[in-house]
């Protein structure tokens, strides 16, 4: 590699074209430098990388990481403007007789924003707890629960906490929800 | 063949002339760069006070993991990426500095990210490790100093930056192309901004604003202008000023999300610097002729001019 010092026209060997326009025409040397070979080699290697580590990222589900992507906002409403959604209604009971109707956000308010809906659909989906061991008999979940109930109610004990799924569309037209039918429950007593 | 190759290789030359910046430029990059790291850093530490089965890491090497890492390993990651923000900061063996900031970067989003959900600043977290090959650390930085002059920048570098920013935004232009966006009668963003109003959990400043518009046409053209915006990046890569005019309108994008649908790409700004060098420094150097008196070094050496045969190849 050239060091400090080297005239810059030695450095670059082909000729040198006006900045901003790509070189024109066959040029002095006939055969490839070793730095312009090693970089064809190294732009085809990455290109090459590139696709083989994408087509692994899209293959594999969910999402592997590390790998290089970029979020994708795949789907799109149908042509009538429905756009399928799932929504979750959150409701802890205290001893005390009172509801409080928490949002996501409240209640996984300790997780990252972007994970709080998936963690929550991770641990609490009734299709997650089918067959042992289930996460919502895990000790240190429910104790966790317990806390993050404490904690919004403002002290107060609760009893049970009851999370309803509803799977149904958003309007697009009118930002509002459709076809919403009956709950698929989980109800955790505390 | 031989004569594809000469040629091929030519262009890959050129393009890297085209793409090689200054050396102040790529420092000061360097410096925002590692100010961000440092004064917005990602946290780590929450993972450590939630319950393990909330963990759920994803296939790959995150998957060698059986239950959340201590909270003394989340807090070494913390303070790690801190330091080495620092030391970035200063320029003190900066090509070191920057692998180990991106393995840590990579290494504490990989842990959490597996609550369910990954958020693709992989861009942001490997552009330390791209500049670092650059020549991020040739000026306005302890290194230069300890050399006594500006160090070696390449294009080459940048240019394989391009590949990987355009590839990236392909990846996110693709599914979008299969899953209905092209669909003229399906309205994509107008979909996911109804979900938002729909469950205002995080909405952007203009999100009421924008959806109040009924005119299919508009939400149409937005849908298509993303594709072609995204999927464009990866062949401007092989003209430089079409690259920095299609980077702009990527930008004016971000914003776009940021407005309608609350979700900020603001570091990705890092990502897309690079690119601008040349045009940059033709402002710089305008302005300079206008007031000779400002020459600056960033070494603390001779004028910049006579680094010319500094300039190194990659």
């Amino acid at each position: 590699m050239p060091g400090n010092g080297t005239p810059e026209s030695a450095v670059v060997g082909a000729s040198r074209t006006v900045a901003g326009s790509p070189p024109a025409g066959s040029s002095a040397s006939p055969t490839l430098s070793r730095t312009t070979g090693r970089r064809l080699v190294v732009v085809l290697a990455l290109g090459l990388g590139l696709l083989v580590q994408g087509a692994y990222s899209f293959l594999v589900v969910p999402e592997p990481y590390p790998a290089i992507r970029m979020p994708s906002f795949g789907g799109a409403p149908d042509a009538q403007g429905l756009f399928p959604t799932t929504i979750v209604d959150i409701t802890i009971t205290y001893r005390d007789g009172t509801e409080l109707n928490p949002g996501v956000e409240d209640l996984m308010g300790q997780f990252r924003h972007s994970a709080q809906r998936r963690s929550l659909d991770f641990v609490f989906l009734p299709e997650n707890n089918e067959a042992g061991p289930r996460p919502v008999d895990d000790p240190e979940v429910r104790s966790w629960l317990a806390d993050r109930a404490t904690v919004l109610g403002g002290g107060r004990e609760p009893e049970s906490v009851r999370f309803c799924w509803r799977a149904g569309d958003v309007d697009v037209h009118t930002g509002g929800y459709v076809n919403m039918p009956a709950c698929e429950l989980t109800r955790i007593a505390l | 063949m031989n004569r594809v190759l000469r040629s091929a290789g030519r262009y890959v030359d050129w393009l890297s002339d085209q793409y090689r910046a200054e050396p102040g430029y790529l420092g000061v990059l360097r410096i925002c760069f590692a100010l961000w790291v440092l004064v917005l850093p990602t946290d780590y530490l929450w993972v450590a006070a939630v319950p393990d089965a909330f963990f759920q890491p994803r296939v790959g090497p995150f998957s060698l993991l059986t239950e959340v890492p201590p909270l003394g390993v989340l807090i070494g990651l913390q303070v790690l990426q801190a330091l080495l923000a620092l030391v970035l900061l200063v320029g003190y063996r900066t090509r070191t500095v920057s692998v180990l900031l991106t393995l840590v970067m990579i290494s504490g989003s990989g842990i959490v990210y597996s609550f369910g959900k990954v958020d693709h600043f992989i861009l942001f977290e490997l552009l330390p490790l791209a500049m670092a090959a650059a020549g991020w650390g040739s000026a306005y930085s302890l290194d230069a100093r300890r050399r006594r002059g500006t160090g070696t920048v390449s294009g080459f570098p940048i240019l394989l930056w391009g590949l990987v920013v355009g590839y990236a935004l392909l990846s996110a232009a693709l599914p979008k192309a299969v899953t209905g966006w092209l669909d003229p009668l399906r309205h994509a963003t107008r979909g996911y901004l109804a979900r938002d109003i729909a469950d205002p959990v995080r909405v952007g400043p203009f999100s009421e604003l924008v959806f109040g518009v009924d005119w299919d046409l508009l939400w149409k053209l937005l849908d298509y202008g993303t594709l072609v915006a995204e999927a464009g990046v990866v062949v401007a890569v092989f003209y430089p000023p079409l690259l920095r005019l299609w980077l702009l309108a990527i930008l004016g994008f971000h914003l776009g999300v940021y407005l309608t649908l609350g979700i900020s790409f603001a570091g990705y700004v890092f990502v897309y610097v690079p690119f601008f060098a040349a045009p940059v420094l033709a402002l710089v150097r305008r302005y300079r002729r206008t007031d000779p008196g400002l020459a600056v070094d960033p070494s603390g050496g001779p004028a910049p001019g006579v680094h010319e045969g500094a300039v190194g190849r990659t």
